[in-house]
């Protein structure tokens, strides 16, 4: 069933290729010189583009030094024009047409006229490329493109511009590391919303050139910036989305969003709700989802076939964005934003697991474990912020509010048994929480640098933070436990217990960093560069816990589990910088630099608690020296490639947690009991990273960037693990030598542009080592780990009419523990093909199959294929208008499998998730630019 | 703007015998009214103009290795030359063959800064003086000036001395730029005679303290003949002749007025806002330099903070005619072997700053390896033309040093 499927998914491409191909094309080769006569230069720096018969553009080049262009191309479709642009002339169109000796046209001197008058609309029209200075502008009227067409399909049109599967975009190689409308963002950092948007028809020219970025002195540390000029008149207008389904089994979606945008304000709300697995977790996420799209539809947001249980979500947000400035004014920002944004979930999972735990040598015990539950979780979220960036001085403040009102039942049934299969013990357990968590946090960052605008001024440079949060969590607890031991029947417990949790966190943070070169060296250049860091971090956390046992009038307060209880972690950083930079700078030829920074800094940790529990008080105070450090090497040959390595060291310190060093155990946790170490100290956790990437600009080239780093530590916080003869588990917290982990990771990206066609290579790997001490029954042991994922995307689409994706991904492991003869390992597999057909202009077919091959040691393999399916009419004049019957896991094969690997055990979860079905929905993109 | 604290150190330590002194009257009835709209500018081949064009590879070795030509003088048959980027003082001879270099670490060495220092903060650019008919560079450094002689060894220190820049014209006359009797009145231009100063184009020191001021040349140039001098102020479209008839008011540009400055530039409506002004409109002009006269033809540069290829900012005037020549397209021909004679369509330097330094007959520009090394692959007419020393040049690399062009112009 499923190979005939894809063959004839092949046959249908293939034939249709085929079709494609019938077309005749001949060579093509032209030469010319693009001349002022009037004034008697040469032009060098005209733009000529090359259009075949169907208006599609070709090829585009600027003339050299001598004004002189040349374009060679084997396939063309006969008659071509060719268009001769230069900034300040008039357009040349040069019709060639088919000639039956041969294709070879020598046009000679080419003369543009000037043009004095201002270029009218239609003129404009006629220019696709132009070189304006630094600048590369493109002009959406010059291209042919649908009506309805937007900016991602006027990209995809441009030779040399690469539209990637995950939004990005490249110019000639180069990453577009930031998309601006009218020089400002567009409704947040997600170039999908600008790009999947903004109809072709209002944008008067797309423009691509350097910036450099903020905050560095060296202006080869440029980025690639695109910025969307709207035509005059059209610097606002409102776009969205309604649409509405209903499906077999009772599914359905309904969704609705409206933005709105002027050169002032950009404003949007909207709203979703569905059971069908598209959860938005965000409104970036939801407006990036109800976005329009010319020609085909995306299937980029499609039901999640991986997330557990039913869920039916309904999710309302807002946002907006003010600019205070009355114009607009270059590098400067004075803003006004704030979002809310709230979600309702409500979840069904049954999720049942298989665990395989270790319990020392040659000897294991299996878990199986089914948890149903519903929950339904309310989230709320509200934040402010205010922007001001002139240059040297830079303020932004921050106000948020959020709530997350959570109530759940939970129903657990385990069973433990030993390798021979005889039971060991077993559990059931109803749980019902009711859990409100709210958070406020406010943050104002001020940075002040006068030597960005004015270098010669006696300054001190700094910058300043300050954040402030409160966290309060009330939750509330009844749980009803039955744990029968069969080994140890003495263990055997049943409890009906009742909590109430009541806990606040107040932090606060305090960050300062002041650049010292001025006060030491006076306004003489300093030769190493020297600043002061300090940063102190306030952790307050209190809790008040009230558990009683029994039901009704049997209720009887817990004394052991009751107790209040406040523990203060305070940090206190302090650090110098000493940073030396070399540079070797020759104009016109290359740039290369080395920069070593030294930053040791002073850490000092002072941990107090106190509580009803008399165990619970305790005073530490520890001091830590960090020796950090940084070492980065950057060259870069002009007009041939860009490389850089850097070398980082840093330490990381964690500080054990009150429940690490005393918790109150609630036995109610039968099979995860967390006992206390007061002998427990802070973790010291090295890394060193080696980081490097490499650009090429003389050509369409590969981009490349790889990683690796080592962490390690000989004092890692693990755990020690005592399984009990009927699998129950106690967990204390200990610090262990032998911690190691290693990870290396590498990015290649590669597209060819073909006539009609263009091929997109991707290919991503990474790979972790990771050497974990534990202690299992009191026995030393080190867990080794192999985990690798490798992904490699082959994307093809012919014209509008076909997309192709072909994705691997391989996900590897294995686990390994050391002088216990313990090993297990796995893999998984998913193969994946994307496709879209454009039938009619108006109607499409999306299928996307995903084959899954889960493979593990002592496990039966697990293949499963999802295969989805979608038709899509549009409609109305403006085809904003769609009816989309929508088929989703076809083969009914979902299982939702996932292996997951912890300290001893490796578990394999299986979880009750969508199947089959049908639905139809119905949606309308409301559009409107301009006045 | 770079040179503002020289200038007020220069102005603080220049005090002069005369007890007082008043201003000159400048004459102003034979000025020269010039209408220069640059989008009217011509190019022209290379033979129409030039008489002779000369590519100087400026020879590459590990010790000669340098950026960017940021100060050119011409001592005899030696090019000296200061380069920015490794703030080192290059010596080559007329072919370009290297003869030594004056590295910072070597000026701090001999001016006492000891290991301290191999950077900017050592020295900047150098003067070429004349000491009994020999010349010599000086450089001046940790309040001592060094002098080399012109292969680069050191001669002399002394202690430093204010000496204040009196250009002597070719007639003997002294004209003194940076003026003052009291540190109270000051002049930018006063010309020395035996019995009392004239003095010219008054200002208050707080014109170099408080003001922005940016241009992209000098305010002072010398005629072809060094008969006579000029002088340009900011933010002026203005040239004043200096000779010993005093000082005239000879050219006044008028540009287009979408490129001018706006009337009131110079009132207190733009203090502090001048060089935003400039920046938002790129193509206005703020200052001409690069001023000098050869022949029937005018050369000069526009400042603007526009560098497209489209401005036509160096030119060449045609004083009978009214014609101009844009000298960012002059046509290659066979008398520049069909190679550009200036970067403008590849790099950078001509862009910003005009020609690199006109000497007599002689204009240079300065092209980098990596521009010629392109000119090269695109010249399909020229190359069989080249020279030897060019022939050598493109064996090389484009990472080479810059090649300095020679033009002598026609009269």
């Amino acid at each position: 069933m499923r190979v005939s499927n894809l063959l004839l998914l092949g046959c249908f491409f293939f034939s249709f290729l085929n079709r494609a191909s019938a077309q005749i094309f001949q060579k093509l080769e032209v030469h010319g010189k693009v001349v002022d006569k009037k004034n008697n230069y040469t032009l060098s720096t005209a733009t000529v583009s090359l259009f075949d018969a169907d208006s599609v553009l070709i090829s585009y080049l600027i003339t050299n030094t001598y004004g002189d262009f040349s374009i060679k191309k084997d396939k063309l479709k006969f008659p071509c024009q060719l268009r001769i642009s230069n900034i300040g002339y008039a357009i040349k169109i040069i019709e060639l047409k088919s000639n039956p000796k041969d294709n070879i046209f020598n046009l000679g001197e080419i003369d543009l006229q000037h043009q004095y008058i201002m270029l009218n609309e239609v003129e404009i029209k006629l220019a696709p490329v132009t070189l304006n200075g630094d600048t590369l502008e493109f002009n959406p009227a010059a291209f042919k493109l649908d009506s309805n067409a937007v900016l991602d399909d006027l990209l995809k049109e441009i030779p040399n511009v690469t539209v990637w599967n995950d939004g990005q975009i490249t110019v000639n190689g180069r990453e577009i590391k930031s998309l601006v409308v009218n020089g400002k963002q567009f409704f947040g950092s997600d170039f999908n919303i600008a790009t999947k948007n903004l109809p072709s028809k209002i944008i008067q020219k797309v423009q691509v050139y350097n910036k450099n970025e903020k905050g560095t002195s060296n202006p080869l540390d440029s980025l690639l910036e695109m910025n969307i000029k709207l035509k005059k008149g059209m610097e606002k207008g409102v776009f969205g989305k309604a649409s509405g389904g209903m499906g077999t089994s009772k599914y359905y979606e309904g969704e609705g969003s409206l933005n709105y945008f002027s050169t002032k304000l950009q404003v949007s709300i909207a709203a979703m709700t569905n059971n069908t697995n598209k959860i938005a977790d965000d409104l970036q996420m939801l407006l990036k989802n109800s976005t329009y799209k010319a020609g085909i539809s995306d299937l980029d947001y499609q039901s999640n076939f991986t997330i557990p249980g039913l869920n039916r979500v309904k999710s309302v947000g807002t946002n907006f964005v003010y600019d205070l400035f009355k114009i607009p004014k270059l590098a400067r920002t004075n803003e006004i934003s704030g979002s809310y944004f709230r979600q309702n979930l409500n979840l069904e999972q049954q999720i049942n697991t298989t665990s395989l735990r270790y319990n020392g040598i040659d000897d294991q015990n299996s878990e199986i474990d089914n948890t149903v539950s519903r929950k339904n979780i309310i989230n709320d979220k509200l934040a402010l912020k205010y922007t001001l960036l002139t240059g040297s001085s830079n303020l932004v403040v921050n106000a948020q509010k959020s709530d997350i009102l959570k109530d759940q039942n939970r129903s657990i049934s385990t069973t433990a048994r030993n390798y021979n299969l005889q039971l060991l013990s077993s559990y059931n357990g109803l749980q019902q929480v009711e859990e409100d968590n709210s958070n406020y946090r406010f943050s104002v960052k001020y940075e002040f640098d006068p030597k960005l605008t004015n270098y010669k001024q006696f300054s001190v440079p700094f910058s300043a933070s300050y954040v402030s949060s409160i966290s309060n969590n009330n939750a509330n607890t009844m749980i009803n436990t039955v744990f029968s031991s069969n080994t140890t029947p003495s263990a055997s417990k049943n409890y009906n217990r009742i909590r109430n949790a009541e806990r606040q966190i107040n932090r606060n943070q305090i960050d300062l960093n002041v650049d010292l070169d001025q006060l030491v060296f006076g306004r003489s250049s300093a030769k190493v560069n020297i600043s002061a860091q300090a940063n102190i971090d306030l952790r307050d956390d209190f809790r008040d816990d009230k558990v009683w046992d029994g039901l009704g009038t049997f209720k009887k307060l817990n004394t052991y589990l009751t107790n209040v209880n406040q523990a203060n972690l305070g940090t206190y950083t302090y650090g110098l910088e000493f940073a030396k930079n070399y540079n070797r700078f020759l104009t016109d030829r290359f740039h290369k630099s080395i920069n070593i920074s030294f930053n040791p800094k002073v850490l000092n940790n002072i941990f107090s608690s106190k509580g009803f529990n008399e165990r619970q008080k305790i005073m530490r105070s520890e001091n830590t020296f960090l020796p950090e450090a940084k070492i980065s090497l950057f060259k870069q040959v002009f007009g041939k490639y860009r490389t850089r390595l850097s070398m980082n060291y840093d330490v990381d310190v964690n500080y054990p947690t009150l429940d690490q060093f005393v918790p109150i155990v609630d036995s109610t946790e039968v099979y995860n009991l967390r006992g206390g170490n007061l002998n427990l100290y802070q973790e010291k956790i090295n890394s060193v990273r080696l980081q490097f990437s490499r650009e090429n600009f003389n050509n369409n080239s590969f981009i490349y960037q790889m990683g690796a780093g080592l962490n390690f530590s000989s004092n890692k916080i693990v755990d020690s693990i005592l399984v009990s003869s009927d699998n129950r588990q106690q967990i204390i917290s200990t610090n262990a030598d032998g911690y190691l982990m290693f990870n290396f990771d590498g990015q290649i990206r590669k597209s060819i542009k073909f006539k009609s066609s263009d091929l997109k290579l991707q290919l991503n790997g990474n790979v972790t080592r990771t050497h974990m001490p534990t202690y299992l029954n009191n026995l030393s042991l080190i867990n080794k780990q192999w985990q690798s994922t490798v992904s490699f995307s082959l994307s093809y689409t012919y014209k509008k009419i076909v997309n192709l994706e072909l994705k691997e991904t391989g996900e590897f492991y294995q686990f390994e523990q050391m002088s216990a003869n313990n090993k297990f390992s796995g893999t998984t597999l998913i193969h994946s093909l994307n496709s879209s057909f454009l039938l009619t202009k108006r109607l499409s077919i999306n299928s996307n199959i995903n084959i899954n091959t889960n493979k593990s040691s002592g496990l039966d393999n697990k293949n499963f294929t999802i295969w989805n399916i979608y038709i899509v009419q549009r409609f109305l004049k403006q085809s904003n208008a769609e009816i989309k019957l929508s088929g989703l896991d076809l083969l009914k094969q979902n299982q939702n499998i996932q292996n997951k690997i912890g300290a001893n055990y490796f578990t394999t979860v299986t979880q009750n998730s969508l199947s089959r079905y049908f639905l139809l929905s119905l949606s309308f993109y409301p559009r409107k630019f301009g006045k | 703007m770079n040179n503002r604290i020289a200038i007020i150190l220069a102005l603080s330590m220049s005090l002069c015998s005369s007890l007082f002194a008043q201003n000159n009257v400048i004459d102003t009835s034979s000025i020269i009214k010039l209408r220069i709209d640059p989008n009217l500018s011509v190019g022209v081949p290379s033979s129409e103009i030039f008489k002779r064009v000369e590519y100087i590879p400026l020879e590459t070795t590990k010790e000669s290795l340098f950026g960017r030509i940021s100060q050119l003088e011409i001592a005899g048959d030696r090019y000296v030359i200061y380069d920015q980027d490794t703030w080192t003082i290059l010596i080559f001879n007329s072919s370009g063959k290297f003869i030594n270099k004056i590295s910072s670490k070597n000026v701090a060495e001999n001016s006492g800064m000891g290991n301290s220092a191999n950077n900017g903060s050592v020295f900047r650019g150098f003067k070429l003086i004349t000491d009994d008919g020999k010349q010599y560079i000086s450089i001046q450094s940790n309040r001592l000036q060094l002098k080399y002689d012109l292969d680069g060894n050191l001669v002399d220190k002394i202690k430093f001395a204010f000496i204040p820049e009196v250009i002597t014209l070719k007639d003997g006359l002294k004209v003194q730029r940076f003026y003052t009797q009291d540190q109270k009145n000051y002049h930018e231009v006063a010309i020395l005679k035996d019995d009392k100063p004239e003095l010219y184009f008054p200002f208050k020191m707080s014109k170099y303290q408080d003001e922005e001021l940016y241009t992209q040349g000098n305010l002072f140039y010398l005629s072809q003949d060094e008969s006579t001098g000029y002088f340009i102020d900011y933010y002026s479209y203005d040239a004043y002749e200096i000779s010993k008839k005093g000082v005239s008011l000879k050219y006044r540009f008028l540009l287009p007025q979408n490129m001018a400055l706006p009337k009131d530039f110079n009132t207190k409506l733009y203090k502090g806002k001048k060089w935003e002004t400039i920046r938002t409109n790129k193509q206005m002009v703020y200052g001409i330099h690069n001023l000098f006269q050869n022949g029937s033809y005018l050369y000069f540069s526009l400042a603007e903070y526009s560098q497209q290829i489209n401005d036509k900012k160096t030119l060449a005037y045609h004083l009978p005619s009214g014609r101009m020549i844009s000298l960012q397209h002059i046509m290659p021909d066979a008398k520049s072997y069909f190679l550009p004679t200036n970067d403008a369509t590849s790099g950078s330097f001509f862009m910003e700053k005009g020609f690199l330094k006109y000497n007599k007959d002689n204009l240079y520009n300065v092209i980098s390896a990596k521009s010629m090394f392109k000119f090269n692959e695109e010249n399909k007419e020229g190359q069989k033309l080249y020279p030897v020393a060019l022939k050598n040049f493109f064996k090389g690399t484009t990472i080479d040093n810059p090649v300095l062009v020679k033009i002598t112009l026609i009269k």
